[in-house]
């Protein structure tokens, strides 16, 4: 009796030792693989047995019968994850931003000198030139060139903006796509895990899988995720549920009047509010930033425009032609008046009329620092540096929220690494710890077929 | 608490972009010779650099506008000059015209003389540099005095004056309103064309109680305004000093907002490629480290 439970013993721990040894291989196998949370086998000495040879009067002692793996237990800090999910919705979204807004910097290019900046200055320049040397057509020449720089470099940005906002849209797009395929993913991997759960397995690659997923949604929306009793997970996204057990909500993008685009729930269509995230930063880049900007760089063009032409209407050409607006509209898009493309005669840089009256060419250069109501108060320069310094400013504190939360990201990851992640050294160690155990229950075998063998001989 | 080589890997990474990074924005200050290289890198320095590189074309082309009217304000001021030594000399003519010990014969000589002195005048009324009359007010164009036959001036300038246009809003005239100078209060052509007559009747009387005093503050008229665009023309070449000097503490206060600083820049470079080749060394040393080395 008692030789055979030695002998089931040492089976037992031989059988318990080698799955550990296939726990600790695949750790191994899997210490590089970012989403891998680490597993352990969890031995539990076996329900003993009574024994006769243990009895002392009426009870029954108790003899081991060995080692079970219990589990194979996945190691997370639940509370880490949704702390690192809300990390990724951050840093996705500081991030988004600040790619758009660094692409922005470059198209304004200031400082250097080929920027708008400089453009604007060398074109008011050329007309308190042309004011000095109003009877020079090589001077009125320069005004028209510097016009039509100032010009294209306006609609240069103005197209370039435009091409930016598709670019938005299209990702925008894209990432919803993105989304609801994840969201599909949840929901199917919910399904997995309650079934496997059900059935008494222990589903970790699964529930590694979801965490993985679960980080991808949270890059692009912020969520909330609650896991259930049976092993599902309800995502909520700002109170809107997304996912829950198998079924899962889609999103669809609609585009706002001016082209910003909207994520709301197919089914009932309501606007998702987008927290923080790949979604959230591309609709603020679009609406905030792109929006604004344009708008703000149309103003300052419009107020250009018109403010030259009030002035240059009042003047005389010099071949005495008056009211002629410097710039016209084509189209909606500014553009120097052809009438005087083809006759720079035609300038009004005087004001009486005479020749040698550049008095409307000073006025207009003028304009360059002078305080304009339709720009509050501010010059056509001065809004002009406004913008860029309130790009700039913003694209600062962009990359300083960024480096902060990366930062703060990094650590997160670092502690979940120290709960779920591999270390080799420890397997290795845990790899001759279970060889040790595995070789030491083989040696018990062998000594019980010893004793055995000797019993039967001597018989 | 645990170190796994993840951790381990994520931290060297992080450490070496970190390091690779700062090397990288180092040389490309080196490299454009630039402090600021994208507008975010220094927001107010950029605005800064933006306001005083406009100020500085601005300098440059005040200076450059005064430049290029220089000649036609020194011509006009020599031609006032000149203006007053035509009017010293008729009243120097006739001064010796009155004196009663003169021939009616001598006095019909100064009297031609007169008439060349006032051809004289005409042709500094009508002094013209390149394309432009300098008496014409604004209609520079236009050839401001023309004389009939009777010997009577007529202006066809206006009041008006070329200014050259400075960025601080201030103006410096480069032609001048040429009937204020000849024919103001005193018609200077027709004080000569009295002073003919006069000559010429033998009208001594007239000579010393009309004609000199005429040709005094006609005098007076001319060295009133040479005196006052004298000064200006004077005032020309201080200017374009100043602006030199301006344009020289404009790029003075831009240097430093705008340029790398090289010997920083090198030190920042040595010392983060330092730091960037311990980070490496370490990383080297301690990724392959582990248990697996010192199994048999």
């Amino acid at each position: 009796m008692s030789l055979s439970v030695t002998l089931q013993a040492a089976l037992q721990s031989l059988l318990a030792h080698q799955t550990a040894l296939a726990v600790a291989a695949q750790n191994i196998a899997n210490a590089q693989n970012p989403d891998y949370s680490r597993q352990v086998a969890r031995l539990k000495a076996s329900i003993p047995v009574p024994d006769p040879s243990l009895s002392e009067g009426m009870a029954w002692g108790q003899l081991g019968t060995g080692v079970t793996v219990t589990e194979i237990s996945r190691q997370y800090d639940a509370l880490l994850l949704t702390a690192l999910r809300m990390s990724f919705s951050r840093v996705a979204h500081q991030r988004t931003l600040l790619n758009g807004l660094e692409r922005l910097n470059a198209m304004l290019s200031e400082p250097s000198e080929s920027s708008l900046n400089t453009l604007l200055a060398q074109f008011f320049e050329a007309w308190r030139d042309l004011a000095s040397n109003p009877e020079n057509i090589g001077n009125r020449a320069i005004v028209l060139e510097r016009a039509k720089l100032v010009l294209s470099r306006f609609q240069n940005l103005k197209s370039q903006l435009e091409h930016e906002k598709v670019l938005v849209r299209l990702q925008f797009e894209t990432e919803v796509e993105q989304l609801n395929i994840w969201l599909e993913h949840v929901a199917r991997l919910n399904e997995q895990i309650v079934a496997a759960k059900t059935a008494g397995l222990q589903p970790n690659d699964l529930l590694d899988e979801r965490d993985a997923v679960l980080r991808q949604i949270s890059e692009r929306l912020n969520i909330h995720v609650f896991e259930q009793p049976n092993g599902s997970v309800i995502v909520t996204a700002n109170g809107h549920e997304l996912v829950s057990a198998a079924r899962f909500r889609s999103v669809k993008v609609v585009f706002a009047e001016d082209g910003t685009p909207n994520a709301v729930l197919s089914d009932t269509g309501d606007t998702l509010p987008l927290g923080e995230g790949i979604l959230a930063a591309l609709r603020e880049f679009s609406q905030q930033v792109i929006q604004t900007v344009g708008n703000q760089l149309k103003a300052i063009l419009d107020n250009l425009a018109q403010a030259i032409n009030a002035l240059h209407q009042s003047g005389y050409g010099l071949d005495g032609s008056t009211g002629e607006p410097f710039f016209v509209l084509v189209n909606g898009e500014w553009q120097v008046n052809p009438t005087l493309l083809n006759d720079p005669r035609k300038i009004a840089a005087s004001a009486t009329g005479s020749v040698g009256n550049g008095e409307v060419a000073a006025a207009i250069a003028r304009l360059a620092e002078e305080p304009i109501d339709g720009l509050n108060g501010q010059s056509i320069l001065s809004a002009y540096r406004n913008l860029v310094a309130t790009v700039a400013a913003r694209t600062q504190g962009v990359q300083n929220a960024y480096d902060a939360f990366s930062e703060v990201h990094r650590f997160l990851q670092n502690r979940r690494d120290m709960v779920s992640g591999v270390s080799i050294d420890e397997e290795l160690v845990d790899l001759m710890r279970f060889q040790q155990a595995y070789l030491a229950a083989a040696r018990v075998i062998q000594v019980v077929d010893n004793l055995i063998s000797d019993l039967l001989n001597r018989l | 608490m645990r170190v796994t080589p993840m951790i381990l890997a994520r931290q060297a990474v992080h450490f070496i972009n970190q390091n690779a990074d700062v090397i990288n924005r180092s040389l490309e200050r080196l490299g454009t010779g630039r402090r600021i290289n994208r507008a975010y890198e220094d927001p107010p320095g950029t605005v800064l650099s933006m306001r005083l590189q406009s100020d500085i074309t601005s300098v440059e082309g005040d200076y450059r506008r005064l430049e290029q009217a220089l000649p036609y304000i020194q011509a006009a001021d020599t031609a006032l000059q000149q203006a007053i030594s035509v009017l010293q000399r008729a009243r120097e003519l006739v001064l010796m015209a009155s004196n009663d010990t003169l021939t009616a014969d001598q006095r019909s000589a100064i009297a031609n003389e007169m008439v060349g002195l006032r051809d004289e005048l005409l042709q500094i009324a009508n002094t013209k540099v390149g394309d432009r009359f300098l008496f014409a007010g604004s209609a520079i164009l236009t050839k401001p005095f023309a004389i009939d036959a009777d010997g009577n001036a007529t202006y066809q300038g206006d009041s008006d004056q070329l200014f050259v246009a400075l960025s601080n809003g201030e103006r410096v005239a480069v032609t001048l309103d040429g009937r204020q100078i000849f024919q103001g209060t005193e018609d200077l052509f027709a004080v000569f064309k009295d002073a003919i007559a006069s000559l010429r009747s033998d009208d001594v009387n007239a000579l010393r109680e009309q004609i000199l005093p005429r040709l005094d503050a006609a005098l007076n008229q001319v060295l009133r305004v040479s005196a006052i665009y004298g000064a200006q023309a004077n005032r020309v070449e201080r200017t374009m000093s100043t602006f030199l000097t301006q344009e020289t503490s404009l790029r003075m206060a831009l240097s430093p907002v705008l340029d790398a600083d090289i010997a920083e820049e090198v030190t920042t470079y040595q010392l983060r490629q330092t730091t960037l080749q311990a980070t490496l060394f370490a990383v080297s040393r301690i990724l392959p480290t582990s248990l697996l080395e010192f199994m048999a």
